[in-house]
């Protein structure tokens, strides 16, 4: 950051102010003109500002004041816009230009506020860009510049990579006197200070024009001789407001060193686009031409190739000072455009200039940064998506803005719910689905046909050829039952101890009354009617009366049926006893008890049937179902000790009665067919087909055994073979 | 006519038969239709038992008499019986929790009384049948109780482990249940084929009468 002490008292205040910020005196450095646009100090003989990178209208009024001072108008015109951006900035449309040069700010309308910390003069790190023009311009210097008897600097003079950095000595800045008038008083000094030391005023009309082919030889032959840039303080700037202006040139260089840090890149020195700078040119040699019928035109401005300084490194550049500037920038801009009057001096042809100015340049075939090309191509797309790109804010906040959003009207108003469509099913979705269905079905076909090997449809056959074997042996062995006992012998095995207990009870109930219970369907009274007619026709030769019961809907049927058939026998029913172990509780009840068993389930019973419920002498049970054993056992057994009771069951519970036959809960037990056989053979020794069923059994059981031992061969031998097992 | 309705069951049972005994081959239409005969039989059958010899002696037996205390105890069991009909009625299928309730009550009271006394206790009072026996008939009882038992430690991974002694007697109790299975399941096999030959000598005897006369 520059910085300039203030000649009154001392005080550092940053190169942007005009006045000191403590006294208030004016603040100047001889050698340096302030630049119009960020009212920065630069060196005069540079033709664009150090800072924003703003044309320098000083330059030229070295030769020609009077076309410098409308050039420095047009220039800041221009660069009002520009300069707000920077360097790499660019003007946006004529309204902003026009704005801007009408805010064309006055030389110290510009109050920089909050400066952080302005650094000394000598203390800013300069950057290496500056360190190069130092010892280019000294060594320029040294050889010295030519300058023609026009005034012209020959090209790559003013080349400001090339120019040494001047050197200021704080000693040599004017005394200025404090001042409260506004920028006329530095005006003032100015022309005290162009008498005295023979500056050029700006030519505006014929009798103000000067001749600066003579001042501005022997400026820019200080320039050579005096090895250095020559200084202008602020005060040589044109007081807009007096027809001519002076400069003043200071004499010792500024220096620099270390005062550029915190100026960021883009206002450090950046080439002006070339359409800028073009456009400069033309409008200075036409206005030039313009002002020939009133005024002398002036010398036209060499044609120097002056570079813009390189950008600063950016290591050399404190973030902290880049708000400052912008943000002073900004703010001296909207003073220019609140405080800022139209330059006196500009006369009438300002306005002219301008709409010259805008209809010139929106002529100009503008040169687009690449890098804006994108941000506008973008803003355009986004302006046209949005619709909004015509839209100008009238009031508000926002007013004057272009393409600005109305979010209130979009919060504010009520969302509207959109109601969710019923699901429907098109016409594509049906056609979706049979698709998949077909896939489907057809997947599950191709599965059954390959699923069907040949080891599937020789199952289907083994089984069929199974059961025609087992048909087969059945037959033989009812036919011919001698073959079964030439195969294994007798089919009919001694009687167990079971069967002989059973014998013994029955024969022990001979003329008392014995409750037969028929627990079984019609499904097994294959297996279980041979025994039931066997025990009571036995019963009917020991005169027993047998007192038929059966918690099988079906049982009491079969009651009626089986001892329907047996001669001479004494039945009395109960008949169908609901409930299980309920039903036969209460059938206990009735045994035990001889008042509370005139009816059973809301059916009266007679004497009789009451008093052989009284005397039951043996309870012979007749089931196929392991429950019903068991409930017969639990409900009635357990609870009439001097009863005794015996079972015929089917072979596939014959293991369930064991336990209940070594505890003594049971007294005898015939469990199946083979078993009766038996019994009917051994014990009551009277023959009957039992044993052709017997034979058949048998017959039929060895074939079952046979092929369980022929698959689990087989199928032992196979499993071993890798190749049957893919 | 004794004859033809003889003849006539005799057939439609042997053609019964036969289409029962065609799902060895595989399931097939005429084995569904016997088998969906044999059930509509049985259930009509328990049905028409159930109402003549049940349902309709206990309407019946309160108003036989001239009593009104009958009348008024019968009149909880029918009320019973009625809200147990409501189950059928979603709406009022809430009435018959309380029968219910009763009914399972009941039946379980008498279950668990049976089970302790007439099986429990005597089986247990009559296990000792010689000392080794009784060890061996004992040991094994325990293993395959100790089969049914399930509960574990749980393992990082997830899974429940048991002690290994503890697996190995639960291994005993798994081969005394599969031989104890394997032994009913001959006795089924063996019931099975005794009906199949019973049936065969009914049809075979029956035929036999009547074409011999």
């Amino acid at each position: 950051m520059i910085t300039v002490d203030c000649p009154n008292c001392s005080v550092e205040n940053s190169a942007l102010s005009t006045r000191c910020i403590s006294c208030g005196s004016e603040l100047a450095l001889e050698g340096y003109v302030r630049c119009e646009n960020c009212r920065v100090l630069t060196h005069d003989d540079l033709e664009f500002c150090e800072l924003c990178g703003s044309f320098i209208a000083s330059y030229r009024g070295k030769q020609k004041s009077d076309v410098e001072g409308e050039a420095t108008s047009i220039a800041g015109e221009m660069n009002g816009p520009a300069s707000e951006s920077g360097p790499a900035g660019e003007r946006k449309g004529a309204s902003e230009e026009k704005s801007s040069s009408e805010n064309y700010p006055p030389e110290d309308a510009h109050q920089p506020e909050a400066r952080d910390q302005p650094q000394p003069l000598g203390t800013v790190n300069v950057p290496d860009w500056l360190r190069d023009v130092d010892a280019a311009l000294s060594a320029d210097i040294q050889q010295g510049v030519e300058v023609g008897e026009d005034g012209a600097v020959p090209s790559g003079s003013g080349d400001i990579e090339e120019m040494p950095i001047p050197r200021m000595d704080t000693g040599d800045l004017p005394d200025h006197a404090s001042d409260s008038t506004g920028y006329s008083d530095w005006l003032t000094e100015l022309e005290k200070k162009a008498e005295d030391e023979d500056l050029e005023p700006p030519l505006l009309d014929d009798a103000d024009s000067p001749q600066p082919s003579a001042e501005s030889t022997e400026q820019r032959s200080a320039i050579s001789n005096e090895g250095g840039v020559p200084e202008q303080s602020p005060s040589d700037l044109p007081d807009p407001d007096d027809t001519g202006t002076t400069r003043k040139r200071g004499t010792q260089p500024l220096d620099l060193e270390g005062k550029l840090l915190g100026v960021p890149k883009q206002l450090a020195g950046t080439h002006l686009p070339s359409w800028l700078s073009d456009q400069l040119r033309r409008e200075s040699e036409k206005e030039e031409l313009d002002e020939a019928k009133d005024i002398t035109l002036p010398e036209p401005i060499p044609e120097t190739v002056i570079r813009a300084p390189e950008p600063v490194a950016e290591e050399s550049i404190p973030e902290e000072d880049d708000t400052v500037l912008d943000s002073s920038f900004e703010k001296w801009l909207q003073q220019l455009g609140e405080d800022t009057p139209e330059p006196e001096w500009l006369g009438d042809s300002a306005q002219q200039l301008e709409d010259d100015l805008i209809r010139d340049t929106s002529s100009i075939d503008v040169e687009t940064p690449t890098w804006l090309r994108g941000e506008e191509r973008q803003d355009a797309d986004t302006a046209d998506l949005l619709g909004i790109e015509d839209l100008v804010e009238e009031k508000g906040r926002l007013a004057g803005i272009r393409g600005a959003i109305q979010v209130e009207p979009a919060i504010s108003s009520p969302l509207i719910a959109v109601s969710r469509p019923d699901y429907t099913v098109s016409k594509e979705h049906r056609q979706q689905i049979a698709i998949l269905e077909g896939l489907i079905h057809e997947e599950s076909i191709v599965e059954e046909r390959t699923g069907k090997s040949i080891i599937d449809r020789l199952t289907a056959r083994f089984r069929l050829l199974v059961g025609g074997a087992l048909l087969i042996a059945v037959f033989i062995g009812l036919l011919v039952p001698s073959i079964a006992e030439a195969v294994s012998g007798s089919p009919i095995r001694q009687p167990t101890e079971g069967v002989f207990q059973l014998y013994d009870q029955v024969r022990n109930a001979a003329g008392e009354p014995v409750l037969v219970a028929f627990d079984y369907t019609p499904a097994m009274a294959g297996e279980l009617n041979p025994i039931a007619i066997m025990l009571l026709e036995q019963l009917s030769n020991s005169d027993s009366t047998a007192v038929t019961v059966s918690q099988s809907a079906a049982g009491s049927e079969v009651a009626d049926i089986v001892s329907g058939d047996i001669e001479g026998l004494d039945v009395q029913e109960i008949g169908f006893v609901p409930g299980e172990a309920i039903g036969l509780r209460r059938l206990v009840e009735c045994i035990k008890e001889v008042d509370s068993c005139e009816t059973i389930f809301g059916r009266a019973l007679p004497e009789e049937l009451q008093q052989s419920l009284q005397d039951v002498g043996l309870i012979l049970l007749l089931t196929s179902e392991s429950d019903s054993l068991v409930a017969w056992i639990e409900q009635v057994g357990s609870q009439l000790e001097n009863v005794e009771t015996v079972a015929g069951v089917t072979q596939s519970i014959g293991p369930v009665t064991i336990p209940y036959l070594v505890s003594g809960q049971l007294r005898g037990v015939l469990d199946g067919l083979p078993a009766a056989a038996a019994y009917e053979r051994y014990l009551l020794l009277s023959p009957s087909s039992l044993s052709e069923r017997a034979s058949s059994m048998t017959l039929a059981l060895w074939l079952i055994v046979g092929s369980l031992i022929t698959s689990t061969v087989y199928y032992s031998i196979t499993s071993f073979n890798p190749r049957s097992r893919h | 006519m004794d004859k033809l309705g003889e003849i006539s069951g005799l057939l439609i049972g042997f053609l019964l038969t036969v289409f029962v005994y065609s799902f060895a081959v595989r399931d097939n239409p005429m084995y569904r239709l016997a088998v969906h005969i044999l059930v509509g039989v049985s259930a009509g059958f328990a049905a028409v038992v159930v109402t003549r010899e049940v349902l309709i002696p206990v309407l019946k037996s309160p108003f036989s008499s001239g009593d009104r205390l009958p009348l008024l105890m019968w009149l909880i069991p029918v009320a019973l019986a009625l809200m147990m009909l409501l189950k059928m009625v979603p709406k009022f299928s809430w009435l018959g929790n309380s029968a219910m309730a009763v009914l399972i009550a009941v039946g379980a009271a008498v279950g668990l009384v049976g089970a302790i006394v007439g099986t429990l206790l005597p089986q247990i009072t009559a296990t000792y049948d010689g000392f080794l026996l009784t060890l061996v008939v004992t040991g094994l009882t325990v293993c395959v109780l100790a089969y049914f038992h399930f509960t574990g430690r749980l393992t990082a991974d997830g899974q429940v482990m048991l002690p290994v002694w503890y697996q190995y007697v639960s291994l005993a109790g798994q081969v005394v249940i599969t031989v104890a299975l394997a032994g009913i399941f001959a006795g089924l096999l063996s019931t099975s084929l005794i009906l199949l030959t019973e049936r065969m000598w009914f049809y075979l005897d029956s035929f036999t009468a009547i074409f011999t006369g």
